[in-house]
C-alpha cells in the first residue's frame, strides 16, 4: 500500500526487528533491562520508530493494571512489544508513553 | 472611492484649502488634487491640468521641482546641480544626488565623444565628492573602453552603442536614461516636493494587488481586473470536479508528474509499469502508452526539463530514460552505492539485455551483502534533472550521485558529499546550483554546487518526501505524521546557477540579493558601501504554514504533495484517509477536501501551464483528474 516510509536511525548500536531487520531504536533509548514479556526478556524504550500501535487494552501485567497497546512492525506486522499508554499507580507513572521490546524479537546491529 | 466630499465649506479660489476625504478620512485634500494633476499630466492632458490648478488653487509642485525636473530630463545637470540643494532632503542624500547627476553627465559627454569634457567633469567635480575610490576608477575605466561597450553598469541601459546609432534612437536612449536618473533621484528629493513619477497609476495598482493577496480563491491566467467593483473569486476556479478516472495500471501507483511544457504526464506504478499519457489543452488524458513492463514495482519518474526525455526508476536499482515523442528507451543505468558498487557493477557489465543485467545486479546485491541495509541502500530514492536537461540526479539511502543522460552505463559523473547519514529524498534547485536534500537527521539541507556549501533547516519530525514549486521559492515538506510544512526560501537562492559544463571546479558567482534593476542601482549601491547578501544566510528558521491533514494521524507511507495553481498560490496533498487537500499557500487555510478515492493518495501533480488541472495518483490503482468549475463552462 503505497511506497512505506522506513526511517533509518544513524547511531552505533540499532536494535532491529528480528524478521525484517527494520531499524526500530537505538541504544541511547534504552531506559531499563529488567522487564518481563510473553516470551521472556524485554527492555523498555523511551522512543521506537518505524512501528504502528495497535488499539488500546487494559492488560494486569506484574507491575499492575494498565492500559497497553501493541506494537507491530510496519514491514512484517510482527508483535515487537507494547506500548505503555496509562498507568494506573504512582510508582508506575514513569512507563506512560514509553516502549516495551522483546529481547526475542529484535536483533542487535552495528557495532556492539 | 467615491467623489470627494470636503468636510469645510468652499473657499473661494487661490486659498489652499485642507480638508480629509474619503469614507475613512485617509486622504488629505491637497495631496489628492496634486496626484490628479500629475496623473492629467501623465495621460497627457496638460491643459486640463493647468485648468485643475487654476479652479482648485493648487499647484502640483512648486516651481522648483518642476524646474529640476525638466533640468534633469533635458540633460542640464548644471542647471539641476544649481536647484539641487533647494529640492534635496539633508546633506548625506544631497550629497548622494550630486554623485548621481554628476555621473550621469559624465556618461553623456563620454557616449558623445567629448572626451576631454568628461575628463574634466571627473576630475573637477567627482573627485572632491570623496567617493570611494573604486568607484572614480570604474568611472575612469569606462572611458578606455570602446564607445560601444560604455554603457557597462553605468546609468544608461543596454545599447547598441553610440557609433552607428541614428540620432533617433540616441534621442530615446538618452530620455530612457534621464527618466532612470530621474526614478532613481527620486529616492533623494522630498517627495512632498517632487511626486514620485505616476504616483494615481501606483496607487491604484497597490490596491488591486491587495484585492488579488486577499482572495485565497484565485486561480487564474487571466489578470485583467476591473477597477469598478472589488476582485472576487469562489471555489469555481480551483479544480474540484472529478474529471476522468484512468485505470491503466492494476495494481497501486505510486508517481505521477507533468511535463514542464505541460503536454504530457507520466506515472508509475506498484504493477512495474510506467505509462506515458499526452495531455490536450482541455486537461484531458489521451492515448496511453506503456514505457516499461518489469516484474519489480517502478517507483519514480521525472521530466526533463525540456520535456523531451523522461527517466523511470525501478525497485531493482535501475533507471531507465525514455525518448517522449516516441516512447522508446533510449539508455538504462544501474545505480549503486559506493561500497556495494564494484560488486554489482562487475555483475552487470556482463549482462546484455536489460532482464538479464537486472537479475545480475538483484543477485549480486543479495549475495554480496551481509545486512540488509546494504542492499536497501541502493533503492532509488529520488530522481530530479538538472535544468540543462542532460545531468540528472539519483538519490540512493546512502549518497546523491549526478549521471550523465547520454552516457549509459553504471558511472555516475560525479558523488556528492552528503550532510544526511541515510536519504529520503533530494531535488535539484530550477537553476541548477542549489541541492536540497531530507534524510534521517530531520533536517532540510540544502548545498551549494560551487563551493559545497552546506546549510541546514531543522524539523520538528522526520521528512518523508520534498516538492519545490516551478519558482523556486516554496518548499513542501511532507512529515511522517500526516503534516505538510511550507517553507518560504529567500529569493535568489535555488535560482542561483551553478558551474556550467562538465567541470564543478570553477566557483559561479553569487547571485546579489535583491537582483539590481539596473546598473546604476548596482553603482549607487556601491557608494553607499552595500554588500551582496549571501542568500545562503537568511533561511528560515520556521516554516510559513504547517498543514495537517488526516487528523495528524502517524502515516506509514511516503506520500508526495505539490505546489501549484497560477503563481503557486495552492499546496495539494493526498493523505491516507483516501482524500486529496487543497490548502492556500498564502494564508495556509484548508479550501478544500475532496474524496473520491477508494485507496491511499500516494502523488499529486498540478499541471504546470493550466492552473485549472490537477491529477491524483492512488493505492486503488487508478489516476484521477480533477478540472476546475471554471474550465468545465462553455
Amino acid at each position: 500500500m503505497g511506497i512505506l516510509f522506513k526511517q533509518y536511525l544513524s547511531g552505533d548500536k540499532i536494535y532491529t526487528c528480528s524478521q525484517c531487520k527494520t531499524h526500530c531504536t537505538e541504544h541511547s533509548q534504552l531506559i531499563s533491562k529488567a522487564f518481563q514479556g510473553r516470551h521472556g526478556r524485554a527492555y523498555l524504550f523511551s522512543d521506537v520508530v518505524n512501528i504502528t500501535v495497535g488499539p488500546r487494552e487494559d492488560r494486569m501485567l506484574i507491575t499492575g493494571l494498565h492500559t497497553v497497546a501493541d506494537i507491530y512492525c510496519i514491514t512484517c506486522n510482527s508483535v515487537l512489544g507494547w506500548k505503555y499508554e496509562v498507568a494506573y499507580e504512582e510508582s508506575q507513572k514513569y512507563k506512560e508513553g514509553k516502549f516495551i521490546l522483546e529481547k526475542a524479537k529484535v536483533m542487535k546491529e552495528g557495532s556492539w | 472611492m467615491g467623489p470627494p466630499q470636503p468636510h469645510e465649506p468652499q473657499l473661494h479660489n487661490g486659498e489652499q484649502q485642507r480638508g480629509l476625504l474619503g469614507p475613512r478620512g485617509l486622504i488629505d485634500r491637497v495631496e489628492y488634487i496634486r496626484v490628479l494633476e500629475q496623473a492629467l499630466r501623465m495621460l497627457g492632458y496638460e491643459e486640463v491640468a493647468a485648468a485643475l490648478e487654476a479652479a482648485s488653487g493648487v499647484e502640483q509642485q512648486p516651481p522648483v521641482a518642476a524646474a529640476f525636473r525638466s533640468a534633469v530630463l533635458a540633460g542640464e545637470y548644471d542647471a539641476a546641480l544649481r536647484l539641487l540643494p533647494a529640492v534635496a532632503a539633508d546633506g548625506r542624500v544631497a550629497d548622494r544626488a550630486r554623485f548621481l547627476l554628476l555621473r550621469a553627465k559624465y556618461i553623456e559627454l563620454m557616449e558623445a565623444g567629448a572626451t576631454a569634457a568628461a575628463l574634466q567633469v571627473l576630475r573637477s567635480e567627482l573627485q572632491p565628492l570623496h567617493v570611494q575610490q573604486q568607484v572614480l576608477h570604474s568611472l575612469a575605466a569606462l572611458l578606455l573602453r570602446s564607445p560601444a561597450a560604455a554603457s557597462n553598469g553605468s546609468a544608461s541601459p543596454d545599447s547598441a552603442g553610440a557609433a552607428g546609432s541614428t540620432s533617433t534612437a540616441r534621442v530615446e536612449q538618452l530620455a530612457k536614461a534621464r527618466a532612470a536618473l530621474l526614478e532613481e533621484l527620486q529616492d533623494s528629493l522630498l517627495p512632498s516636493l517632487l511626486i514620485p513619477e505616476r504616483r494615481l497609476e501606483e496607487l491604484v495598482e497597490q490596491a488591486l494587488l491587495a484585492q488579488l493577496e486577499s482572495c485565497a480563491y484565485f486561480n487564474s491566467r487571466a489578470t485583467h481586473l476591473s477597477l469598478f467593483t472589488d476582485f472576487q473569486v469562489g471555489a469555481e476556479q480551483l479544480p474540484t470536479q472529478p474529471g476522468q478516472v484512468l485505470e491503466e495500471h492494476s495494481s497501486e501507483v505510486w508517481s505521477i508528474a507533468f511535463s514542464r511544457d505541460g503536454l504530457w504526464a507520466a506515472s508509475a506504478s506498484k504493477d512495474g509499469s510506467a505509462v506515458l499519457w499526452s495531455v490536450t489543452p482541455s486537461g484531458r488524458f489521451e492515448s496511453p502508452r506503456v514505457l516499461l513492463k518489469q516484474p519489480v514495482p517502478c517507483q519514480l519518474v521525472a521530466f526533463s526539463p525540456d520535456s523531451s526525455l523522461l527517466l523511470a526508476a525501478s525497485m531493482d536499482c535501475s533507471v531507465r530514460l525514455h525518448d517522449v515523442a516516441t516512447g522508446k528507451q533510449l539508455r538504462q543505468f544501474l545505480v549503486a552505492d559506493p561500497d556495494a558498487g564494484a560488486a554489482a557493477s562487475a555483475a552487470a557489465g556482463g549482462g546484455a539485455g536489460l532482464g538479464a543485467a537486472a537479475g545480475a545486479a538483484a543477485a549480486a546485491g543479495s549475495a554480496g551483502s551481509a545486512a540488509a541495509g546494504a542492499a536497501a541502500g541502493s533503492t532509488v530514492m529520488a530522481l530530479s534533472w538538472f535544468p540543462d536537461s542532460r545531468r540528472f540526479l539519483v538519490a540512493t539511502h546512502r549518497g546523491l550521485a549526478v549521471f550523465d543522460a547520454q552516457q549509459a552505463g553504471s558511472a555516475p559523473l560525479r558523488r556528492l558529499p552528503c550532510a544526511h547519514s541515510y536519504v529520503y529524498d533530494a531535488l535539484v534547485g530550477p537553476g541548477g546550483g542549489c541541492i536540497i536534500s531530507v534524510g534521517q537527521d530531520k533536517r532540510i539541507a540544502l548545498t551549494r554546487l560551487s563551493d559545497l556549501r552546506v546549510e541546514v533547516i531543522p524539523e520538528s519530525g522526520p521528512v518523508t518526501s520534498i516538492h519545490l514549486s516551478p519558482c523556486g521559492r516554496f518548499l513542501t515538506a511532507n512529515l511522517s505524521d500526516s503534516l505538510v510544512h511550507v517553507w518560504q526560501l529567500p529569493d535568489g537562492l535555488v535560482r542561483s546557477a551553478g558551474a556550467a559544463g562538465g567541470t564543478f571546479a570553477a566557483a559561479a558567482a553569487l547571485p546579489h540579493a535583491p537582483p539590481a534593476a539596473n546598473g546604476a542601482a548596482g553603482g549607487g549601491s556601491a557608494l553607499a558601501g552595500g554588500s551582496a547578501r549571501d542568500p545562503f544566510d537568511a533561511l528560515p528558521t520556521a516554516p510559513a504554514h504547517e498543514l495537517r491533514m488526516a487528523g495528524a494521524k502517524p502515516s506509514r507511507y511516503v506520500l508526495r504533495s505539490c505546489v501549484g495553481g497560477a503563481a503557486s498560490g495552492f499546496v495539494a496533498g493526498g493523505a491516507e484517509d483516501c482524500r486529496l487537500y487543497i490548502w492556500s499557500r498564502r494564508t495556509g487555510e484548508l479550501l478544500e477536501c475532496l474524496g473520491c478515492h477508494s485507496g491511499c493518495i500516494n502523488a499529486t501533480a498540478w499541471h504546470p501551464t493550466n492552473p485549472w488541472l490537477l491529477a491524483s495518483a492512488s493505492d486503488d490503482g487508478t489516476i484521477r483528474t480533477w478540472l476546475a468549475p471554471a474550465a468545465l463552462r462553455p
